[in-house]
C-alpha cells in the first residue's frame, strides 16, 4: 500500500510530472500507484506471461520515467507518453529475441491452447479468457500491442496510432485481424464469445 | 437502399471497434443500440468487443503486483540523481572559482588601494588640525572661504561631548580656534558649543 499525500490525489497526470521534473519524490509515488499496476499488466500480456521480466521491465520504466522526466514537454497526455515508451520497450525485446518472444506453454493449434473437455469447462469463465490469453501470445508485437492498448488500456484507435506511431487505417486493421484470429483460435467459447 | 445500411453498418462498425462504450458520446450512445436492434452482424461484433473488453480489463483482484523493492529501488535512485546533480552545480561553481577568482581578487584589490588612497589623501589635504577628531574636521572643512581670525570659545563642561583631543587642548584656557566661526556650526551642535567671538 502506497501512502501518498491526499493533495497529490488531485493533481493530473501531468501536473505530477511536472513536479517530478523538479525532484519530487511524492509526484513519483503517485504516478506509480496511478500506473504500477497497468503497466505490469501490459508488460505481462505483451510478454507472454512472463512476470519476472515484467516486473523487470516495470523497474526499468520506473527509471527511465525518472531519469528523462525531463524529456515530457507537456503538451500531450502522460499516459499516452508512458505506453510510447512501454510498447518501445517491448518491441526493443522482441527485436532482441527474434519476431517473437519465446512461449514455453503455448501451443499454436487451437485445441492445444484450449484444452477443453468438457461442456462446463467451455463455458467457464476463466477457462476463456485462459485461452484468450494463450491465443494472444502467439500473436506479433504489433498486433498485440494495439490489441492490449485498445482492450486493456481502453485507448481510442487515434491514441493508439499517436503512441504507436502509425497510420489509424493500420490500428483498425491490426484490430480487426486480431479480434478475428481470436474469435477463430477461441472458436469453443462460442457461449461467451459469439462469433 | 442496402447500400446505404451497409454505409450504416461500416460507420457502426468503426464505431464499436475505435473506442470502448465508456468513451461513446449521447448522441452515439442512442444510435448504436437502434442499429444493433436491426443488424444481426453489428450486433455480433459489438458482443465480440464487450467480451474482450471484460477479458482483458485488470480485475481489482488480480495477484500479479508489482514488486515492493521497484518502488524502494526508484526511490534511491531519485535521490543519488538529485544528489548527483547537487554535486555538479557544486563542482560547476568550484571550477568558476577557480578560474575566475584570481581576476576578480585582483580587481577588487586595485579598487581597493584607490579608494584607501582618495581616503588619506582627502584627509591629509583638509585644512583641520592634527588634533581634531573626525566631527569637528567636518566642520572646518566646510568653513571655506575661512574667516579672519575669530576666537571661539566652548563650554569646558561641554567641551568633552565634541571629543578628546579638544578637551585636551582647551581644559584650562577655554577653546580658542582661529578658524571656526558660528557660521560653520550646525544648528543641531549649538547646544553644545556656544560660540563668542573676542
Amino acid at each position: 500500500m502506497i501512502h501518498v499525500h491526499r493533495k497529490y490525489r488531485r493533481y493530473s497526470d501531468e501536473a505530477l510530472m511536472e513536479r517530478l521534473q523538479g525532484g519530487d519524490a511524492s509526484s513519483f509515488d503517485e504516478l506509480y500507484r496511478r500506473y504500477s499496476r497497468r503497466l505490469l499488466h501490459y508488460f505481462y500480456r505483451m510478454l507472454n506471461g512472463n512476470e519476472d521480466k515484467a516486473q523487470d521491465f516495470l523497474q526499468d520504466i520506473c527509471l527511465t520515467l525518472i531519469e528523462k522526466a525531463n524529456m515530457y514537454n507537456g503538451k500531450g497526455k502522460f499516459s499516452s507518453w508512458v505506453f510510447t515508451i512501454a510498447s518501445n520497450m517491448c518491441k526493443n525485446e522482441y527485436r532482441r529475441n527474434g519476431k517473437r518472444v519465446p512461449i514455453d506453454c503455448v501451443n499454436l493449434d487451437a485445441h492445444a491452447i484450449c484444452p477443453v473437455k468438457t461442456i462446463e469447462e467451455a463455458v467457464d469463465q476463466s477457462s476463456f479468457q485462459d485461452c484468450l490469453h494463450k491465443a494472444l501470445y502467439t500473436l506479433d508485437c504489433n498486433k498485440k500491442n494495439v490489441f492490449l492498448l485498445r482492450f486493456q488500456e481502453q485507448y481510442t484507435i487515434k491514441e493508439i496510432g499517436q503512441i504507436l506511431g502509425c497510420a489509424e487505417g493500420t490500428v483498425k486493421s491490426r484490430l480487426f485481424y486480431t479480434i478475428r484470429y481470436l474469435s477463430k483460435k477461441c472458436h469453443h467459447f462460442k457461449k461467451t464469445f459469439e462469433v | 437502399m442496402a447500400q446505404r445500411s451497409s454505409t450504416i453498418c461500416s460507420r457502426m462498425r468503426n464505431l464499436i471497434l475505435e473506442k470502448s462504450p465508456k468513451a461513446f458520446t449521447e448522441d452515439e450512445k442512442k444510435r448504436l443500440p437502434k442499429h444493433l436492434k436491426k443488424c444481426e452482424s453489428c450486433r455480433a461484433l459489438q458482443e465480440e468487443v464487450t467480451g474482450l473488453d471484460q477479458a482483458f480489463s485488470i480485475p481489482a483482484d488480480s495477484p500479479l503486483k508489482p514488486r515492493p523493492d521497484i518502488r524502494k529501488n526508484s526511490h534511491a535512485y531519485l535521490k543519488s540523481l538529485r544528489r548527483s546533480s547537487r554535486a555538479t552545480v557544486n563542482k560547476r561553481f568550484q571550477d568558476f572559482l577557480r578560474i575566475k577568482v584570481p581576476a576578480y581578487q585582483a580587481a577588487f584589490g586595485l579598487i581597493m588601494l584607490a579608494i584607501t588612497f582618495t581616503v588619506i589623501h582627502g584627509r591629509r589635504t583638509s585644512d583641520a588640525p592634527p588634533s581634531m577628531n573626525r566631527k569637528a574636521s567636518y566642520w572646518i572643512s566646510r568653513s571655506a572661504p575661512l574667516p579672519d581670525h575669530r576666537l571661539v570659545i566652548l563650554d569646558s563642561v561641554q567641551t568633552f561631548k565634541i571629543g578628546r583631543n579638544m578637551l585636551e587642548d582647551s581644559a584650562l584656557f577655554g577653546i580658542v580656534f582661529p578658524s571656526v566661526t558660528e557660521n560653520d556650526m550646525d544648528s543641531s551642535t549649538m547646544d553644545t558649543v556656544r560660540t563668542d567671538s573676542l
